[in-house]
């Protein structure tokens, strides 16, 4: 991590470096030609080290003019608002560059009279303009860049916000749980036609809203309810004294907004779950509370808890969909949290923020 | 002819009911038993020995694959699968030819099920079961459940639970607490299929529960003295002290 670091740092320094220098090596090559097309003499050891020694001047405030475009940078509404700190700096870096300058000029070409006044005023512009452009070319790389991060993050977003949707539609038609009901209204279909045809109401039910559920995001608490209410109806024909399942909002949070279909693979679950390993009844509960400006939903099971499973079995792929798709639509205002008292079962909570309008 | 003395292996109530009605139109199989789940399932057939078992695959306390592995040996009878989605095991049941119904059950496929089992129902030692019981002992998925069998009754011992596991000849012997309980399975198999739940071999006859170590003394040779929670002590051999460092470093 570290040398991979420090390796891109140094590919950044060298590249600034050639930048200079092949600024200096045009403006010497330009030196040079205007002298032949005059007919005068080409001194290639005074024509070149020049321009050199005034690029690469310049070239050493290069983490300045960084600093300055990352400090200041000129974009969004209130661009303008910057540019009088890029007139102030670009001035100071001119005084600041002719400073260093003007003793190596005189070093270099003992034939120039160079005194620090007469090197600015014949500079002034120029390196005026070297500061803009330098700037420039650092926000133009620097919006490159963060296209590009923005790209690869959208990417990212829109590859995880599918796998969700698939995932969860995926959950929602669990084979097992299709085919076991089916087996199940075969059943009835012998003995308790009605019960049957209840049994496949709600089983259409199910695969009709989960189908749709991708329309809406969010819904109320109640229809989410009444979705879960299908789901557990079917649970309940099906596993009949197996477990005992038992739902109880806080009446005031029927109207709270939450996300949809985040119950029913909770629910599933700890159904799962909490009757795994035993023959015994199981209870499975839910519970949907308010408290300061925050709805809590819990899931909660009398199963073994963490002592059998570990964590990471019961955190599973549901869980993980549930968790990222909290944070897309909530961001930090939600959380997931799971509590396990080993051997007297696991509770799930989810907490959003509380609001009664889409 | 005395019939087919048949059980139904399920969790959920309407499933066992679906095969009780399907069986209606066999009057030479008679039910003679119904178990909600796989512990009861290994205790009736050795119980009741039935000629044939209808076994659902999933369920929640032991699967219908840890029925079979608990019972083999004892009394194996024919074997009708029933699940309802498990490319596991559904290829499973294709490689060894076994028969098997999905759910929602079709009545023809299930006559089909009954008509070859009637056929087959002589055969003292159904090779086929045998095969898959071979293949799954191979598996490399963890083993959930230990299933302890005593004179009249089943168990089954959750793999966190065990101390340490001796070889004894073609069996073993299981360090629960204060109690040892002897199991028929091989030491090899067991370390595989334990692996993942934080057991180690530490000797050609012994595996133990890194949980339950206190600690490790070096001795000679690179070999180990191990002192067990419980105050047992062993001496891992240097064949394998190599796997117990590695684990006792890795840990956290």
């Amino acid at each position: 991590m570290r040398a991979d670091y420090l390796r891109r740092r140094a590919r950044v320094w060298l590249l600034g470096l050639l930048a200079w220098t092949l600024l200096g090596l045009l403006s010497a090559t330009q030196n040079a030609t205007w002298r032949a097309y005059g007919g005068r003499p080409v001194h290639w050891d005074v024509i070149l080290p020049v321009p050199l020694a005034d690029w690469l001047t310049c070239g050493l405030f290069t983490p300045g003019f960084v600093w300055m475009a990352a400090r200041f940078p000129i974009r969004g509404e209130r661009w303008w608002a910057q540019v009088p700190a890029h007139l102030a700096a670009s001035v100071a870096f001119v005084l600041l560059k002719v400073t260093l300058f003007a003793p190596i000029l005189a070093r270099l070409d003992p034939s120039d009279t160079a005194t620090w006044s007469s090197v600015l005023a014949r500079g002034f512009y120029a390196d005026l303009l070297a500061y803009w452009a330098a700037v420039g070319v650092i926000h133009a790389i620097m919006y490159y860049r963060e296209s590009r991060a923005r790209q690869f993050e959208a990417m990212r977003l829109d590859h995880a916000l599918r796998a969700a949707e698939l995932e969860n539609l995926r959950a929602q038609l669990q084979p097992h749980f299709l085919f076991n009901t089916l087996q199940s209204i075969s059943t009835l279909l012998h003995r308790d036609p009605i019960a049957a045809d209840r049994m496949l109401a709600d089983l259409a039910g199910l695969l009709r809203l989960s189908l749709q559920h991708s329309a809406a995001q969010e819904v109320p608490l109640r229809d989410e309810l009444a979705f879960l209410e299908r789901y557990l109806d079917i649970m309940r024909t099906r596993l009949g004294d197996h477990v005992v399942i038992t739902v109880e909002p806080e009446p005031e949070v029927l109207d709270a907004m939450v996300p949809s279909l985040v119950l029913q693979p909770l629910v599933e679950n700890a159904i799962r779950h909490g009757l795994a390993g035993r023959s015994e009844q199981g209870q499975v509960g839910v519970r949907a509370t308010r408290q300061n400006g925050v709805l809590h939903l819990e899931v909660w099971d009398d199963g073994p808890g963490l002592s059998a499973l570990s964590a990471g079995e019961r955190n599973g792929i549901g869980l993980t969909n549930t968790r990222e798709r909290l944070s897309r639509l909530y961001g930090p205002k939600s959380s997931i949290e799971t509590v396990a008292m080993p051997g007297r079962g696991h509770t799930v909570r989810v907490s959003v923020p509380y609001r009664t309008t889409p | 002819m005395t019939g087919i003395r048949a059980l139904i292996v399920d969790d959920e109530a309407l499933a066992r009911e679906r095969i009780r009605t399907l069986l209606a139109v066999a009057p030479d199989v008679s039910v003679v038993g119904e178990c909600t789940g796989g512990r009861e399932a290994v205790e009736a057939v050795l119980a009741q020995r039935p000629d044939l078992m209808f076994l659902d695959v999933q369920m929640p306390d032991l699967d219908g694959f840890g029925v079979l592995e608990a019972v083999a040996g004892d009394w194996m009878p024919a074997v009708v699968f029933v699940t309802a989605y498990d490319e596991y095991a559904l290829r499973a049941f294709d490689v060894h030819a076994l028969d098997y119904v999905l759910k929602p059950i079709e009545p023809d496929r299930f006559a089909r099920a009954l008509a070859q089992v009637r056929a087959r129902l002589g055969d003292a030692r159904d090779q086929r079961l045998v095969d898959l019981l071979d293949a799954l002992a191979r598996r490399e998925t963890p083993l959930d459940r230990v299933v302890i069998r005593t004179r009249d009754r089943v168990s089954l011992l959750k793999p966190g639970d065990i101390d340490w596991i001796e070889a004894d000849g073609k069996r073993v012997r299981l360090h629960v607490g204060r109690e040892t309980h002897v199991v028929r399975q091989q030491l090899g198999n067991l370390e595989r299929r334990l692996a993942g739940h934080g057991f180690v071999r530490v000797h050609r006859s012994a595996i133990v529960n890194v949980d339950r170590i206190r600690h490790l003394e070096p001795w000679f040779h690179g070999e180990y003295v191990i002192l067990l929670a419980d105050g047992t002590r062993l001496t891992s051999s240097a064949a394998h002290s190599e796997a117990l460092h590695r684990m006792i470093q890795g840990a956290p």
